[in-house]
């Protein structure tokens, strides 16, 4: 007897597991509290029945007694228009630190249609839709994005006040999933040692522009001031970028070493940089950091480039 | 116009506040209209035209009243209140400000919060009407204004939802409420009497005054306002014995009877014979005073009974809750009092032809008894008519009656028949109240009617005390045997009056009539007449009582557990419906799947119905022809525009039905070549 009450005490303090979608909300444990509203409402609701008690007024307290009647059945339609809720599925892409991760949670009502419901992540704000009947909606929710790294959403919540906004209604659940952060790309000079490739020369530099010169591309934020082809800028022409064949052809290894600065997470972030540097001008890169060794893909593919941008995520910070 | 859309812009009204100002003015009526009989007739003007500005101020672009004006408004408002009122704080009032407020509310709804504090003002609205009228129609309207305001309480905290929803989702839940209603109302805790020592007072409008001249009855005959109800416990009294006594007219003037002294509280009665127990509802707008069966024995509690039989007029006027009384049919006063002397007192002259008469009755008989028996003898032999339409008096207004017109109605009888008593030496008054009533058979319970509204007199025996007399019934027997409108001439009788020689279609509309008006009794004393002392006797009946501390456990027990029940029930209907009502589409989308299910191929949740049909393509192309018909039908109904076919449903489910994967066989993989 003991050992149940401790763990019926245990299951309702506890958070529960983790859970992976689909999900039916009907599963989760559902709370409902009153809003402000609805405490304004039970204040009026109070005071009619004290007028009535006072005048003893017997069609007040039927009405009093009607509207609170009213509000406690409502409750049943607040859970209930969250309880058919299935969460579908959920989808997100990984996104730089600092900014937004959008994280797509596809919510299905049942054969009745929902209004109003709420979800989003603990501190995160909310989304409101509806929900047609039998259709699936999806939500984007924002998640803030600090620091690089995978990392478990914080507990999701769908809420209602369906269908008078006396009382709340909601679910909290912990998704089984993970988030990336790609660290905050910091702008660095493209440095690179030679990819340890067979076939290729000794330490190349794209900045020493010893290969032929390709062809001019528009400027985009990021590029090298020293690659910026000053002469048309000077016509007039705009911005452009000089772009060389060396790139095309030698693969690169973007090396931690080359890195001028100290600080790990600093040299993470340029790092981060020279990925995407080398995967928009398409030159085959590698990558070499501590715990990491990366060889050359294909140019411009963007799973080796997410390879890369993950492995410099999921370095272990410096102490 | 840059003033205005500065003015516009200095207030703006919230996107969520924009284009629920009709439903909210809607919501406002509901309550504003219980209220239109009661309130000066500027309070509806005042309202109608600030919600007809503030329900065209938004298409129209016109500007919102700023702060400054708003306050000056609403003291514009309250001091018009104050000025119609004349100064009298009471319910109406209280109803007026309110009202005031409630016209000026949507001009100043900007944001979210103002809407709904507007509907907590609706619901206010309403549930203050109820103090001034709580009849059976006007519950019915306070339901169905609770689903009116309640449904827009939905549409605006839900934009979304379509406005018949709203309804019908507000009418569900009020459905569901009222069990739960009914349970909160009878076992919440009552208390007789007043919480705070502020009652409500209503004055009523037509009844007895302490001045009785001829023509007095005879005005309040013409009416069929019901002025109470009496339920009793045994057999109704025979219609000659159901006197109810209001008031006793002492002093007389030469024209006219009043009740000018305030007799001594506290009477001596001495019954004999049964004691009728019965229950008085009194309509409290009709009449201000307790009309008890003669005699009353034992009196509702908080009342309080005068020397002269009738009861005290209740401080705060009377309460729409039975009265509980026990009369005795036959009785005995007790001694003549010193203060009665005020009934044998005439004035000093006048009607000498009447004062002659009665002084030779006196000096004929051996006993008070055989004066009263001359005087009735007089009225009943000498061709004295009872008629609603007496030629008028003049002069020696007794004399003339009793020589010369010998035309009159009750209170012409009782005061003559008084004056000549007193004339006699005999102590005699006039007591006014109602006789007879109406049987209602559908309720088994008397409609007392201003109709009813009758005289007679009262003489005071040696042995005895007093003694009722009626002379009208030695005129017109009719009248005291079978009742109001009966031994009237043809012609005097009210157009309402029912006789023998009544259609059958009167005959109907009485029925109804009567029928309604039972309705109406029941509900005014089970629901509005609910009381304590009902409460005490509802909750004996559940082995649970109010009075002591272990009665009121079992009492609170029983209305915890009949709540739970509700809800629980409430719930369960919630539940069931929800798991049967399957719409028939997706009803049919869902025996596909499963038909699909059997041959491998399951739809996962997050596939749409396309990429499923991609997948059956890939994996089992022989059913590739009847699934794409299926989830094309499918996709068209769930996403496709609604509304042009009605019969597709039945298509989908038909075609669902009739697939069946086992019977398709697979064709021979093909041999390229």
């Amino acid at each position: 007897m003991r050992i149940a009450v401790a763990n019926a005490l245990l299951r309702f303090t506890s958070r529960g597991p983790r859970r992976p979608l689909p999900l039916g909300i009907r599963a989760l444990r559902i709370y409902i509290l009153p809003t402000g509203r609805g405490l304004l409402f039970a204040f009026a609701v109070t005071a009619m029945i004290g007028g009535a008690l006072n005048y003893t007024n017997n069609p007040g307290f039927l009405f009093a007694f009607l509207l609170a009647s009213m509000a406690l059945m409502s409750t049943l339609y607040t859970q209930k228009n969250i309880k058919v809720l299935t969460l579908v599925s959920e989808k997100h892409v990984p996104v730089f630190a600092g900014k937004p991760l959008w994280f797509e949670l596809a919510v299905k009502a049942d054969a009745a249609p929902r209004y109003r419901v709420a979800a989003g992540f603990k501190d995160h704000g909310r989304v409101v839709r509806d929900i047609p009947a039998g259709e699936t909606v999806t939500f984007r929710l924002p998640l803030e994005t600090l620091t690089r790294g995978r990392f478990r959403p914080p507990p999701l919540i769908v809420e209602s006040t369906y269908p008078f906004g006396l009382f709340r209604t909601w679910v909290s659940i912990r998704l089984d999933t993970h988030c990336l952060v790609f660290p905050a790309p910091l702008p660095h000079a493209f440095e690179t040692a030679a990819a340890p490739t067979p076939g290729q020369g000794a330490g190349t530099s794209p900045h020493s522009e010893t290969g032929d010169f390709r062809e001019l591309k528009t400027y985009r934020p990021g590029d090298p001031g020293s690659r910026i082809a000053w002469k048309p800028l000077a016509r007039g022409q705009g911005l452009w970028t000089k772009s060389f064949e060396a790139e095309q052809n030698h693969a690169v290894t973007l090396s931690w070493d080359l890195i001028r600065a100290t600080g790990t997470e600093a040299r993470i972030s340029h790092l981060c940089h020279l990925v995407l540097e080398a995967h928009r001008q398409g030159i085959p890169y590698g990558l070499s950091a501590p715990g990491i060794a990366i060889a050359p893909g294909a140019p411009a593919s963007v799973p080796h480039r997410d390879q890369c941008l993950t492995a410099l995520a999921m370095m272990p910070p410096s102490d | 116009m840059s003033t205005s859309s500065t003015k516009k812009g200095r207030h703006p009204r919230e996107e969520a506040v924009k284009g629920t100002l009709p439903l909210l003015v809607a919501a406002l009526a509901a309550g504003l209209i219980p209220h239109m009989t009661h309130l000066s007739p500027w309070i509806p003007v005042w309202c109608v035209g600030f919600w007809g500005y503030a329900v065209l101020s938004e298409p129209k672009g016109w500007p919102l009243p700023r702060t400054l004006s708003r306050v000056c408004l609403t003291f514009l408002g309250f001091a018009c209140v104050f000025v119609s009122s004349n100064g009298v704080i009471d319910n109406r009032f209280g109803a007026s400000l309110l009202c005031v407020m409630a016209g000026l509310k949507p001009l100043e709804t900007r944001r979210e919060r103002d809407l709904f504090i507007a509907i907590f003002i609706a619901y206010f609205m309403v549930v203050s009407s109820l103090f001034f009228s709580a009849s059976l129609v006007m519950t019915a309207y306070m339901v169905a204004a609770m689903i009116h305001i309640t449904a827009i309480l939905l549409r605006i905290n839900c934009p979304a939802v379509p406005l018949k929803e709203a309804f019908k989702v507000s009418g569900a839940i009020t459905g569901k409420a009222v069990p739960l209603t009914l349970v909160l109302f009878f076992f919440f805790p009552r208390i007789d009497g007043s919480l705070f020592g502020i009652t409500a007072t209503r004055s009523a409008s037509s009844g007895f005054s302490t001045t009785l001249s001829p023509g007095s009855v005879s005005q309040m005959v013409k009416s069929q306002a019901p002025v109470f109800r009496v339920t009793f416990d045994g057999v109704i009294p025979a219609s000659d014995q159901r006197y109810f006594r209001g008031i006793v007219f002492q002093t007389f003037n030469g024209t006219s009877w009043r009740a000018a002294i305030r007799p001594p509280s506290g009477a001596t009665v001495k019954g004999s014979g049964p004691i009728a127990s019965y229950e008085i509802m009194v309509e409290t707008k009709n009449t201000d005073r307790l009309f008890p069966l003669d005699l009353p024995v034992t009196l509702p509690k908080d009342t309080a009974q005068l020397a002269d039989h009738t009861m005290q007029k209740p401080k705060g006027g009377l309460k729409e809750a039975p009265y509980r009384f026990g009369s005795a049919t036959a009785y005995t006063t007790g001694p003549f009092a010193p203060w009665e002397a005020v009934f044998t007192r005439l004035p000093a002259g006048g009607n000498p032809q009447s004062r002659r008469l009665a002084r030779r009755w006196r000096a004929q008989a051996t006993d008070a008894r055989q004066v009263v028996d001359s005087a009735l003898a007089y009225l009943g032999t000498n061709g004295f008519v009872y008629t609603l339409t007496p030629p008028l008096l003049s002069g020696e207004r007794i004399d003339r009656f009793l020589f010369d017109t010998r035309k009159g109605f009750c209170e012409h009888y009782a005061s003559a028949f008084v004056f000549l008593m007193r004339a006699a030496g005999v102590p005699a008054r006039i007591v006014g109240g109602y006789l007879g009533g109406t049987v209602n058979p559908m309720g088994n319970y008397l409609i007392v009617r201003q109709a009813d509204a009758h005289a007679w007199a009262e003489v005071w025996l040696k042995g005895q005390g007093w003694v009722r007399v009626d002379p009208t019934s030695a005129v017109a027997p009719d009248r005291v045997e079978r009742g109001a409108g009966f031994g009237l001439p043809e012609a005097d009788r009210p157009s309402f009056f029912i006789g023998d020689g009544a259609s059958f279609l009167a005959r109907g509309l009485q029925r109804l009539s009567l029928g309604w008006d039972a309705l109406n009794y029941h509900w005014d004393t089970r629901v509005i007449g609910y009381s304590g002392s009902l409460q005490e006797a509802f909750l004996k009946k559940l082995g649970a009582s109010s009075r002591s501390a272990k009665g009121w456990v079992a009492a609170a027990a029983w209305g915890v557990a009949l709540c739970c029940a509700v809800f629980g029930l409430a719930w369960l209907i919630l539940e069931l419906r929800s798991r049967t009502k399957i719409p028939p589409v997706r009803a049919s989308w869902a025996l596909f799947q499963k038909k699909m299910e059997k041959e491998q191929i399951t739809r996962h949740p997050a596939t749409g119905p396309l990429d499923f049909l991609d997948r059956i393509k890939k994996e089992a192309p022989h059913l590739y022809p009847e699934a794409r018909r299926i989830i094309r039908l499918y996709v068209a109904l769930t996403y496709g525009p609604g509304g042009d076919s009605t019969e597709r449903p039945q298509e989908l489910r038909r075609a669902v039905n009739r697939f069946n994967p086992r019977k398709i066989r697979p064709r021979s993989p093909k041999t390229g070549p």
